[in-house]
């Protein structure tokens, strides 16, 4: 067999760390764990030093404990494992306050702002291990108007099996009476395009995490569509890769200008004022 | 945090996806699904070589898929080498079918989907032409596994029954755990795994490497399926050793391609 190694890419060649990156997807804390994962109690210092073996400047956080078992009781860890780290921000996971185990958006809100957090992140149903409400307006509407009221951007994460696909018609209502919420898919998997190009075409508010859109080409095709400004750079470490989070949008053939708002520029633009004081400055 | 930071990424000197496919799917939008594409795709994440079977022939008909292959192999024959995908449905042409792609030097193995063909077991006597075909030309064959279908014990038996057989674990049977696939490719030296699918969680190639050594892992993408930059950027970043990296990406599927062309 004659098998000889192609030329080395450009990207190659290129200076590795020209890019601003700033992952808008990992956890810290021990989560229950995976077995082919690596599993391991994750602290900022260990984020920390992930994004700087592999090139990342920044990140947005949230703790697997507020995941796995009590949004309340994580979100307080995180701010505890955050403090004094201005590469990290926060991301609370939150929940609809009809049960009284969050407050009513009226005071949540402000408690966000208080905390000092970006961002809030959703895991609503569709598998039996997220948070078990629908993400319907009569369940969660008036916590959603609130959040697109006070420019706080919802990550959503409806854990999807790998062929899953995430509860379209709820997503498009939100999108549809919320236009000002700024929503990040974070977790679109790979075999939904025909059901996710026609959101992206209908609602700007709806953008996508890269390493959460697990298809062929896929940065290429979604820009070239719908522009770069729809994709925000993230990985979902420490369960997935952040290197390969990087070794995807490293090696997209798109424009610089569209890798550096993919990198960074479209999460900070998403994050507003808040993020202001964060990540340093080499990503503005 | 300067970006100037150096990235911890491995360079290997060649890298041969051992699981790639063509084509458009049924039931899914793949964006640049041709050779074209593919061999985009290769370029940009600097795979020199890629071992592919088309969507055609895992889900519809193979003799159509296996003509897209050959004419892939053809358009690029120094880029792409081909699996002969068969289907135990039409069990009483598998061999001819076999005859046919084999006669290209561009098939290096077989490819066998049952979770697409009607969930045959692989050890049943519709896949028999497959492993004496195989076995009488040494060939590698890589199986698709998932939940659904054959449990590790068939792939055992297999390896047992045809030991000249370099029986390929697809997705490294990531739905049996990985504890089980440890325990079965250790007690066999012709079985090897797949890693696309498992490798996009952090950690997992380091786990088999931990426990097998890297010599009868292959780096795979299932590209353009899904996103090769995904699994083959987690290979790249891990926390091997370049060596390991080295067998991993490209080593251990240049021999076993090639010898499979001797």
């Amino acid at each position: 067999m004659h098998l000889q190694s192609v030329a080395e890419s450009p990207e190659q060649d290129t200076d590795p760390g020209r890019l601003g990156l700033v992952d808008s997807n990992v956890f810290v804390g021990r989560a229950s764990g995976v077995p082919w994962a690596r599993n391991f109690e994750v602290s900022s210092r260990d984020v920390l030093a992930e994004m700087s073996r592999v090139g990342v400047d920044g990140a947005v956080a949230y703790h697997v404990l507020a995941r796995e078992y009590s949004p309340r009781l994580g979100n307080g860890l995180l701010l505890d494992e955050i403090a004094g780290q201005p590469a990290l921000a926060g991301a609370w996971i939150v929940l609809p306050h009809h049960t009284g185990e969050f407050p009513p958006p009226a005071a949540l809100i402000p408690e966000m702002a208080a905390a000092g957090v970006v961002m809030a992140r959703m895991h609503p149903s569709t598998d039996p291990s997220a948070h078990r409400y629908l993400l319907a307006d009569w369940v969660v509407g008036e916590l959603l108007e609130a959040l697109a009221d006070a420019g706080f951007p919802l990550a959503i994460d409806f854990s999807l099996f790998r062929r899953a696909e995430p509860p379209w018609e709820l997503l498009f209502q939100v999108l549809n009476t919320h236009p000002l919420l700024k929503v990040l898919l974070m977790d679109v998997q790979g075999r939904n395009n025909r059901t996710l190009y026609p959101l992206l075409e209908r609602f700007p508010n709806l953008t996508i995490q890269t390493a959460g859109l697990n298809v062929h080409r896929g940065i290429e095709d979604v820009v070239s569509r719908f522009g770069a400004d729809r994709l925000i750079f993230g990985s979902g470490y420490p369960l997935r890769s952040m290197g390969a989070a990087r070794f995807g949008l490293d090696t997209a053939e798109i424009a610089e200008t569209d890798r550096r708002l993919i990198g960074a520029g479209n999460l900070t633009s998403l994050l507003g004022p808040r993020a202001a004081d964060r990540f340093g400055a080499t990503h503005a | 945090m300067p970006s100037e930071t150096v990235p911890g990424r491995h360079r290997p000197p060649l890298v041969i996806d051992a699981h790639v496919h063509i084509g458009p799917f049924r039931n899914f939008h793949i964006p640049d699904n041709g050779i074209e594409g593919v061999v985009a795709a290769m370029d940009s994440l600097g795979v020199d070589v890629s071992v592919m079977s088309a969507h055609a022939s895992i889900s519809a008909d193979y003799t159509i898929g296996n003509d897209i292959v050959i004419d892939a192999a053809t358009r690029f024959p120094s880029r792409i080498l081909g699996y002969c995908a068969v289907n135990p449905n039409y069990a009483d042409s598998m061999a001819d079918e076999l005859e046919r792609c084999f006669e290209h030097a561009a098939f290096r193995g077989i490819k066998l989907h049952p979770e697409l063909h009607g969930n045959h077991a692989l050890d049943s006597r519709q896949y028999s032409a497959v492993w004496e075909f195989a076995s009488r030309r040494r060939l590698p064959v890589l199986s698709h596994s998932f939940f659904a279908g054959d449990g590790l014990d068939v792939f055992a038996r297999i390896a047992e029954s045809y030991p000249d057989v370099q029986l390929i674990l697809g997705h490294a049977g990531q739905d049996f755990g990985i504890d089980s696939v440890i325990d079965l490719a250790a007690g066999h030296e012709n079985i090897w795994l797949d890693l696309c699918g498992p490798l996009s969680l952090d950690g997992a190639v380091e786990k088999l490497v931990h426990a097998l050594g890297p010599g009868r892992i292959l780096f795979g993408s299932d590209l353009p399926f899904c996103d090769g930059a995904l699994q083959l950027g987690t290979l790249l970043y891990s926390r091997l050793d370049p060596s390991q990296v080295e067998a991993i990406a490209g080593k251990n599927a240049l021999g076993l391609f090639g010898e499979a062309a001797a």
